[in-house]
């Protein structure tokens, strides 16, 4: 018994890490452990008002919209509103609260699980819809992990992507490809943090130099260099690396003042994967140890 | 059903949050057509020719002539085939597309080799299948009840090689 067990892992890669069942899912107001083979399938940036929705491979499995309101609303009255005018009058589900969420999960299949809350902090209204009723059911561990995403830190978790940020930076442009994935955030004075993760390293011709794989894979086209090494999470080599950017053109490329680039690129060999965090700044507004802030998933 | 169910559940929370009704958007469904996709059957074309290298593998397509062309090829002696080099990704994927396993099951497998999600490894896989597709190196039967209809061959018809004219057409679209 022992050795066929061993016989089967034989051909697993050695350091690959075991699955999560569980993943970190952060956006705008909220931050949740979601099944970890849930992904992102849409979408919406705006903090006021927008929609995420989840699925795994059968199908949508999480929506969860949210709109910032001025006059504090009354998310029981709304949820069962919600409740009444699916059921219709007749049918009674009742609604409990969990972790602050007022919740009807009704036992039936053919509705859909329905939980809302105001977090009068930020002002949002939020409310989760859960689809696809089926056993094991998710919905519980999904509310109770909750937490409010609106500190002075924010949590950035979606598309297999993990940082947590000060809360000036907000995400602007979003690249959710199967092999390549990437966020940019940028603050209102126009700094931004750019975050990207590469699949299939093995398999990129230039998949053994970070340095090359990041110039390639960048949008700015400036000469980088590098500048050091260091280790993520103290096990996954990496690089620094540095480049300079100036205005746009012009007169404004004369006169603007020098931005400095900082990247920190490593790979993790157990997934196949690389990442790297860029961030393009003033030097004194310029994050330290901004890789200590991603987590690999 | 689901499509209208999921509508009036979005429709009830955006007028719970204050939206205008007209505001509401319907809510697309990909269940069907993942479902179906998954469900798909893909195989190598009978006419190629596969044959694997370490770095990849190359595939030879014979192309057929009809008509006043095949009296051209005899006359100018036009090629009568076409070959593609893969490489060693798109090798492996083909590899797997043996005709016994579904989409599903070889978006699984691929998967768990690269250490990718199924969304991943379908997004991958299906982004090199169309042109592989399109070029006469794969077949894909789809299942005959889904969104889309089915139960056809979808690549050259029958597994018969593809004239010079698709070809043709087919490197142009995929260039």
């Amino acid at each position: 018994m022992k050795s066929s067990s061993t016989a089967d892992t034989a051909g697993a890669v050695p350091d690959a890490p075991a699955a999560p069942a569980v993943a970190r899912l952060g956006w705008h107001h909220l931050l949740l452990d979601v099944p970890a083979d849930s992904e992102v399938l849409a979408y919406q940036a705006d903090p006021r008002k927008g929609r995420l929705v989840l699925g795994d491979r059968r199908g949508e499995t999480l929506q969860i919209f949210w709109r910032v309101t001025h006059r504090t609303p009354d998310p029981l009255r709304g949820l069962e509103r919600v409740v009444r005018a699916l059921t219709g009058d007749g049918a009674r589900e009742p609604i409990f609260t969990i972790n602050g969420w007022h919740a009807c999960l009704p036992e039936r299949d053919d509705l859909p699980g329905l939980a809302c809350r105001y977090e009068a902090r930020s002002g949002a209204l939020l409310y989760a819809v859960f689809p696809r009723r089926s056993h094991p059911r998710p919905e519980l561990a999904i509310l109770e992990s909750y937490h409010p995403n609106d500190g002075e830190e924010r949590a950035w978790a979606a598309f297999g992507l993990d940082v947590t940020l000060p809360a000036a930076f907000a995400p602007a442009a979003v690249r959710p490809f199967p092999l390549v994935q990437s966020i940019r955030f940028e603050n209102p004075r126009g700094e931004s943090i750019t975050l990207c993760r590469r699949s299939l390293l093995s398999h990129l011709p230039d998949g053994d130099d970070l340095a090359v794989l990041y110039a390639r894979n960048t949008e700015h086209k400036r000469p980088v260099s590098r500048t050091g090494i260091f280790l993520h999470d103290t096990v996954h080599p990496g690089v620094t690396l540095a480049y300079t950017t100036r205005g746009k053109g012009g007169l404004e490329g004369l006169i603007a003042p020098t931005w400095q680039g900082r990247v920190w690129a490593w790979r993790c060999p157990g997934t196949d994967r690389a990442y790297w965090i860029d961030q393009n700044a003033p030097e004194k507004h310029l994050l330290h140890e901004l890789q200590e802030r991603v987590r690999c998933r | 059903m689901k499509t209208d169910r999921q509508q009036i559940v979005n429709a009830a929370i955006r007028t719970a949050m204050g939206d205008r009704a007209e505001d509401v958007e319907p809510s697309r469904r990909m269940e069907d057509l993942i479902d179906w996709q998954m469900r798909s059957l893909v195989l190598r074309a009978p006419s190629a020719i596969f044959s694997l290298r370490p770095d990849g593998a190359t595939v030879v397509v014979p192309i057929a002539y009809r008509g006043w062309r095949s009296l051209a090829r005899c006359l100018f002696r036009l090629r009568r085939e076409r070959r593609y080099a893969l490489d060693r990704l798109s090798a492996e994927a083909v590899e797997l597309f043996d005709g016994r396993r579904t989409l599903g099951e070889v978006v699984d497998e691929f998967g768990a080799r690269h250490h990718l999600t199924f969304f991943e490894a379908r997004g991958a896989l299906l982004g090199f299948l169309h042109p592989l597709l399109r070029k006469g190196i794969l077949l894909l039967v789809a299942p005959r009840e889904g969104p889309l209809g089915g139960g056809a061959a979808l690549g050259p018809a029958g597994g018969e090689p593809l004239t010079e004219r698709a070809h043709r057409r087919a490197g142009k679209e995929t260039r």
